[in-house]
């Protein structure tokens, strides 16, 4: 699976830490760090959550794009 | 929004792999009972000594089974077929074969001969038409499930 850079990027655009995102969605910091590398694909009930906190839509974030970086 | 946590304070993810985990310990114990009840068969144990081994692994089975066939699941791997039955079903029966072979041979040492393929291939050709008999029922009841299942109304306004 495809490390998800637009997570970071969004989170390092509100100056928030990883552990501060996964607080404010609900989850450990173990599982959004495993969503950043690609290793967990969430349910959309968390993508949505993780788009609300982060200000963004599930496109930008999950889109097709995200694919390609790797 | 917040993603949803379980009462133990586990997420999704963790609760995921816990399952995984859980599924695996389930496997290496469903398993390990069979390979127990094997073994104690080879050495001369009676029905009588493993029919303990015996009731969970068919409570484990039966509830596996029932589960699986009211949730409309076959196997990841395999097309429910009459071919494949048929191959699992002679695949059983001849490690029954091989277990009565070596208990009679080398534990209980009985000559082989006319008698002794009699106690073997009878016991084989019964288990086999259990199985596949059985495997053919329950596929037949996987098809109308199924069927049912995949039958369902679309939402309407």
């Amino acid at each position: 699976m495809a490390r998800n850079v637009k997570i970071k990027t969004a989170r390092a655009e509100l100056d928030m830490t990883q552990k501060a995102l996964a607080d404010a969605v609900g989850v450990s910091r173990q599982t959004m760090n495993a969503i950043e590398q690609g290793n967990y694909n969430p349910t959309i009930r968390l993508c949505r959550a993780i788009c609300k906190v982060l200000g963004k839509t599930l496109d930008e974030l999950f889109g097709e794009e995200n694919d390609d970086e790797r | 929004m917040k993603g949803k946590k379980e009462p133990g304070g586990m997420d999704e993810m963790q609760n995921l792999q816990l399952m995984k985990l859980e599924e695996h310990g389930f496997w290496i114990a469903f398993w390990a009972l069979c390979a127990a009840v094997v073994g104690q068969a080879l050495m001369g144990a009676g029905l009588r000594a493993i029919a303990g081994e015996l009731a969970v692994l068919f409570i484990a089975g039966g509830y596996i089974t029932v589960l699986c066939l009211k949730n409309g699941l076959w196997s990841v791997s395999r097309q429910p077929s009459r071919k494949t039955n048929a191959v699992f079903s002679a695949g059983a029966a001849l490690a029954l074969g091989a277990i009565y072979a070596v208990r009679s041979l080398l534990v209980l040492r009985k000559p082989a001969g006319l008698e002794l393929l009699w106690r073997i291939v009878l016991p084989m050709a019964a288990v086999f038409a259990v199985c596949f008999g059985l495997l053919e029922v329950l596929r037949g009841v996987y098809k109308r499930r199924r069927a049912r299942l995949d039958d369902v109304e679309e939402y309407k306004k």
